[in-house]
């Protein structure tokens, strides 16, 4: 039953993109498995989306070794590494969809790019995907032309169109109302128990917040980024009993709010 | 001591002297101009090997995406841009036609007008003019639509989808730019040789239209005809690949986009200017060497 770690950081230092070289957490030992659900707290500029990038193969730690389904990043190539990032669906903080696509074109690129289809051919996966998300109403509309709840679903169905085994989100929660965000807490307790849209199996989600408590009834493990380290805390009791003064903040502001 | 350290210390990290502030010395500031444009070729011969590099490597992967991507961009540097180049081709076929009568008139001799057509139009104004109304019509919008890209992510997006920037974003561009210069270049030409017959017939020039054309065909060389398709593509080339790079090569915020904007149009008209002295270099080796010059005489 022990199975090999989808991805593994090794005393890796992380840099954000901004601050070029110059590590903003060091030594983080990861290890994640399949079907694990692991929520990355953390305040703002702690590095949550470094961490992610870094383990996602998309930016190399600055010291250490990331392996992506037990291959070194660092030895492979860049085919190699196209390959196994299509196995890894993204979703960035903020960013917005690509802004001369309507949703439709969006949602359908990244299939249409590695299937080599035309948007004729990838209609009904297309339409299928939106309908997942509530988003058919708005197939032909430009991106500037829905609002940011529904800009994120959008970038969801992206990183979901290539039938990814694992699901990083940078804080995807940011600025949802409580409609979307149970919309998505349900969502992702569906991909994470087996949704059809990938396949059935189990999936192994990644997400970083700057608040936990939405997050406590699906995350499995739970993990806190505070002054450029990396602080494991366990599981979901694990949270709710830790005495970091950061993980009750999170929790505190969250109960609060 | 001093002197060695800190040469030592700027050559150690090529081009760190053009992060510092302009130089009051005007010697010093051309020379620092100078490293710019130095750093810019540098920098645009790499992204060019690295755009060919995918080009050749990708040339059949996705292609029910791309070449879509390339019609728009035919449409959008092309089709979109005649009206415009027929005003200026019009323009241009009255202004040389108008000034050169005027001035040919005086000795009699109008049986040049078809060879002055060809070597200003056709063979130097015609692809220059038509690539920096391209350049500025089209390279602005599309160094401010990239630069818009790269400060909101969409790059990094791109790449977390496993989706090639260059070959999504770059190909298309210097595709559709070549095909485009290209085709609006030879409709520039035929616009301006047209209005430039009309502009003689209205002057009353004794000039027929069948004397018009033979002056021109005696005028033509056939190694213009590859030079010129050869000229225009490289223009194309050389546009998309200087917008591209300032707008995708480096990480820019949103209040970088109108420098890299303005820096793309002016190295790009600098730029076509000199590939243009290229070829004219390159056309006086292929033609001109070794033919007898042409003396204006009046005509028997």
């Amino acid at each position: 039953m022990n199975e090999p770690p989808v991805i593994q950081l090794i005393d890796a230092d992380i840099t954000a993109s901004a601050r070029g070289d110059t590590p903003l957490l060091k030594g983080i030992n990861w290890r994640i498995q399949p079907r694990d659900f692991w929520v990355v707290g953390g305040m703002h500029v702690s590095g949550k989306t470094g961490v992610l990038a870094t383990a996602a193969g998309l930016a190399p730690p600055v010291r250490g070794k990331c392996f992506l389904f037990g291959r070194d990043l660092a030895e492979m190539v860049e085919t190699e590494v196209v390959a196994l990032r299509q196995k890894i669906g993204f979703l960035f903080s903020g960013i917005r969809p690509f802004s001369d696509l309507t949703v439709a074109e969006n949602v359908s690129l990244p299939w249409r790019y590695h299937q080599n289809q035309g948007l004729p051919e990838s209609d009904g996966r297309t339409r299928h995907m939106l309908d997942l998300m509530e988003l058919g109403t708005y197939a032909h509309l430009s991106e500037s032309q829905v609002g940011h709840p529904w800009r994120q679903r959008i970038g969801l169905a992206r990183a979901l169109m290539l039938r990814p085994e694992i699901l990083m989100l940078d804080n995807p929660l940011a600025g949802l109302d409580p409609r979307h965000v149970a919309w998505w807490v349900e969502f992702l307790r569906q991909l994470a128990a087996g949704h059809e849209v990938a396949g059935g199996r189990p999936m192994t989600i990644i997400a970083s917040t700057e608040n936990f408590s939405a997050w406590l009834g699906i995350g499995k493990q739970f993990a806190l980024l505070h002054q450029n380290q990396w602080c494991f805390i366990g599981g979901p009791q694990d949270l709710l009993n830790c005495r970091d003064p950061i993980a009750s903040e999170l929790l505190v502001r969250t109960n609060t709010a | 001591m001093n002197t060695k350290s800190s040469a030592a210390a700027i050559f150690s990290k090529p081009f760190q002297i053009l992060v510092r502030p302009i130089p009051r010395s005007y010697v010093n500031f051309v020379g620092w101009k100078l490293l710019r444009l130095g750093e810019l070729v540098v920098g645009l011969f790499f992204f060019s090997l690295i755009t060919a590099g995918v080009l050749f490597r990708k040339w059949r992967i996705a292609d029910q995406v791309i070449r879509p991507l390339i019609r728009d961009q035919v449409f959008l540097c092309g089709l979109r841009l005649l009206p415009l180049i027929s005003l200026v081709a019009f323009a241009l076929g009255f202004v040389v036609i108008a000034q050169t009568m005027a001035f040919l008139s005086q000795y009699g001799v109008t049986n040049y007008v078809g060879t002055v057509m060809v070597t200003v139009v056709i063979r130097e104004l015609g692809p220059l003019v038509t690539a920096w109304l391209v350049l500025v019509r089209i390279g602005t919008a599309t160094a401010i639509d990239l630069g818009y890209k790269r400060a909101h992510g969409e790059i990094d997006a791109l790449v977390s989808l496993g989706i090639d920037p260059v070959h999504y974003l770059v190909i298309p561009r210097v595709l559709g730019l070549s095909i485009s210069i290209f085709c609006l270049t030879v409709y520039l030409i035929a616009i301006a040789l047209a209005s430039g017959y009309l502009i003689s017939f209205l002057q009353d020039v004794p000039l027929s239209k069948a004397e018009y054309i033979n002056q021109l065909v005696l005028a033509l060389h056939w190694e213009d005809f590859p030079l010129l398709a050869l000229k225009t593509v490289c223009f194309g080339v050389l546009i998309a690949l200087i917008i591209c790079y300032e707008g995708l090569a480096k990480p820019l915020q949103v209040e970088d986009i109108s420098i890299s904007t303005t820096r793309a149009l002016l190295f790009g008209i600098e730029l076509c200017v000199v590939l243009d002295i290229l070829f004219i270099v390159l056309f006086v080796y292929l033609i001109l060497a070794g033919q007898p010059a042409i003396s204006i005489a009046p005509t028997p």
